[in-house]
């Protein structure tokens, strides 16, 4: 699936021959999306989308791109204030492990396999699972 | 016979949930300062909580989505963000001030000084939000919480004089040595504690607990259009026994203390007991409602796993900013600050973050991608756009006015 | 959200932030009554008057065995914070005349009595020596002392 392009620059491209599937705006529907797992269980949002040209190039200006991976992050103060984290910050979700994209983006896979859950299961190890109960369903 | 039972349980629920401390706390003060001629704000907040609880609990049952997450797909991290910034603030004002009635309430029930009750009341909550299923905390909360129809009780046994009661209600103005700006600063500070904003972001995260789906849209309506202003009644009870038992002795209420001599007047002990009761539940299930809403809030706007219907391990960071706010209100009421004090502030900022927390919802009931053909009809959007101007003006005029009276002195 | 909404919500913020402030510019122009010290005096005596009769009523539902003990006690607790207050208002006042400073010295004499007389109600309370009549009494004069204050205050 290749996405729509938007562009900062004013540069026009040519349209893409249609192609079948689905037509995403990047923006509309998937950057702040809720990502959700296997089990519809929330996994974080979507604060980026990471793009690689399709010859492999990480920098896909002026060719056709293709989207590899969602990024997440500390995006909290730069989304606010300005810039971005770079890109050695940000967690990576393949998006390949995509199944269906509506009002939330949802994963093929359970979150305990993400790197990007790690804050999750590290309160969950070390601060709620030591509390009595925590591990239990509410009665 | 069971759906019945069903509907009447929603609507018993609302109305015992929907008093907590602000509204004890405000309404009395009120009625012992201006007698009923406040009447109308009740009036005017309880339609407006009807209509925004309204449209909070259509968007999560259309959508399946709980508020702030669509709060922020749609207006993005800035707009969210100030919003989860203000809602939050107020969130923990109001669960230290809701925490602090529960001391309060069990003092009167015990003699033992509220600042021993108060970790413990923390701890209950704390205990509530983690073991205990959601519909079972609102349903024993809310009905036990309906004990408070004793301040209406109480009002007909003490026989007031309705007509001069009816003739403080349609004076719309201050009465005796009151000056209109406090006039004012009460009016908004009683809107702020009809119109809590945590109820709303509570209603709608409620909706995704129980599961409801568009079906349920209904029976949501009934709760609040029927709850609701019976709960605005009780309100206006609570003042008008205020307005009947101090306001000719030009008594002062500004302790919990006093909120229950009326009641005491008019029932004996018997009264007393149960009006104590029902305090210690509206401010439990209150105190409950606020931790739950500062751990959606922000659960929801980072898109964390949430609910108290994931068991506590599935769902860790909610539950542990529940619990740093619970400890973050403790330690509030803990430097001695007087509870009373505290609601009459968290009422008065809960009005002025008002426009920031409504405005939102607004903007998502009438969004078609989410709520499909359920949007807001053209009768809910030009009433909710008089509610829009009423709310911006009261959040304008609050801080002036805070500073005009002193704070209502 | 469609067009004409978000354009209404607009008109509807600027109307709803500028309607206080031109009424609040309006209510600037006729001010506040009383002058000086008094109103403060003023005000710290009618705190303390309110005290008075919560503590006269919190007393009689008490006798009448309509309050339990724990209830009246902890009410006559809450009013003597109060009248702590206004003792303290009264004494941070700085009176500008003779007039003032025998004003407030009779309004700390009132107050401070009122005070020893809601302690005692509450020794009462918890069983002590004293009986309803007595406490009754007691409040009787405080409350008179203060409005006599309060009377003298307006007049000036």
């Amino acid at each position: 699936m290749t996405i729509a392009r938007k562009t900062h620059d004013r540069t026009t491209y040519e349209k893409d021959a249609p192609q079948p599937g689905r037509v995403l705006d990047a923006r509309l529907h998937l950057l702040d999306r809720q990502l959700l797992d296997v089990d519809d269980v929330p996994v974080t949002t979507i604060d980026d989308l990471e793009i690689h040209a399709t010859g492999g190039d990480a920098d896909p200006v002026g060719g056709p791109a293709v989207l590899t991976n969602l990024l997440t992050g500390p995006v909290l103060g730069t989304r606010i204030l300005g810039g971005r984290p770079p890109s050695s910050r940000l967690e990576r979700i393949a998006w390949s492990h995509v199944r269906a994209v509506d009002s939330a983006v949802k994963l093929g896979i359970h979150g305990s396999q993400l790197d990007a859950t790690w804050v999750e299961r590290w309160v969950r190890d070390h601060v709620i699972g030591r509390i009595p109960g925590g591990r239990h369903d509410p009665e | 016979m069971k759906r019945l039972l069903g509907v009447a349980l929603g609507v018993l629920t609302a109305i015992g949930g929907f008093l907590d401390i602000g509204d004890l706390v405000t309404n009395a003060v009120v009625g012992s300062r201006f007698g009923l001629s406040l009447a109308w704000v009740v009036v005017v907040g309880v339609v407006g909580i009807c209509l925004f609880a309204q449209m909070s609990g259509r968007v999560a049952a259309v959508s399946g989505r709980a508020t702030f997450e669509i709060i922020r797909e749609r207006l993005g991290a800035r707009a969210a963000g100030a919003n989860l910034a203000a809602s939050f603030a107020i969130n923990i004002l109001t669960l230290t001030a809701e925490v602090g009635g529960i001391a309060l309430a069990l003092q009167l029930a015990s003699s033992v000084d509220p600042r021993l009750w108060m970790p413990v009341a923390a701890l209950a909550v704390w205990l509530v939000l983690w073991r205990v299923k959601f519909s079972i905390m609102e349903n024993v909360t809310g009905l036990l919480g309906l004990t408070l129809v004793v301040f209406a009780v109480a009002l007909f046994q003490l026989g007031p004089d309705w007509g001069e009661l009816a003739q403080q209600a349609t004076t719309l103005a201050p009465s005796g040595t009151e000056t209109w700006p406090s006039y004012w600063y009460y009016a908004i500070a009683l809107f702020g504690a009809a119109m809590t904003p945590y109820e709303v972001f509570f209603f709608s995260s409620g909706a995704v607990e129980e599961r409801w789906t568009a079906k349920d849209v209904g029976q949501s309506r009934i709760n609040v259009l029927v709850g609701f202003p019976f709960g605005g009644v009780l309100s206006i009870a609570i003042a008008a026994c205020a307005a009947v038992v101090f306001l000719p002795r030009a008594i002062e209420v500004s302790s919990l203390s006093q909120i229950v001599l009326p009641v005491a007047l008019a029932g004996g002990k018997l009264a007393l007991a149960v009006v104590i009761v029902g305090i210690v539940a509206a401010t439990f299930g209150a105190a409950l409602e606020t931790s739950l809403s500062s751990g959606y809030t922000l659960a929801q706007f980072m898109g964390w796993s949430w609910g108290k219907f994931r068991r506590p391990a599935q769902a860790a960071r909610f539950h542990l900013t529940m619990i740093v706010a619970l400890l973050v209100g403790l330690s509030i009421l803990m430097t001695s600050v007087d509870p009373v004090k505290v609601t009459e502030i968290s009422v008065v900022f809960s009005a002025i973050a008002l426009p920031l927390t409504y405005l939102p919802i607004l903007v998502v009931a009438n969004d078609p991608e989410y709520m499909g053909t359920h949007v807001n009809g053209r009768a809910t959007n030009a009433l909710a756009l008089v509610y829009l101007v009423i709310i911006v003006a009261a959040s304008a005029a609050a801080i002036p006015l805070m500073i005009a009276t002193g704070a209502g002195a | 959200m469609g067009s004409i909404l978000r354009h209404s919500a607009v008109v509807a913020l600027a109307l709803g932030s500028l309607a206080p402030l031109g009424w609040l510019a309006g209510c600037s122009v006729h001010g506040e009554t009383g002058s000086g010290a008094t109103t403060p005096i003023g005000e710290a005596v009618d705190e303390a008057s309110s005290a008075v009769a919560s503590a006269q009523l919190t007393s009689d539902l008490l006798a009448r065995g309509r309050l339990t003990t724990t209830v009246a006690d902890t009410t006559l607790r809450d009013q003597l914070h109060v009248l702590q207050g206004a003792t303290g208002a009264l004494l941070t006042v700085v009176p500008g005349d003779a007039e003032s400073v025998r004003l407030r010295a009779d309004a700390l004499r009132a107050v401070s009595e009122a005070q020893a007389g809601v302690a005692d109600a509450r020794v009462w309370v918890r069983g002590g020596p004293g009986s309803p009549a007595s406490v009754a009494a007691r409040l009787d004069e405080s409350g008179d002392a203060l409005s006599s204050v309060s009377d003298a205050v307006e007049a000036s």
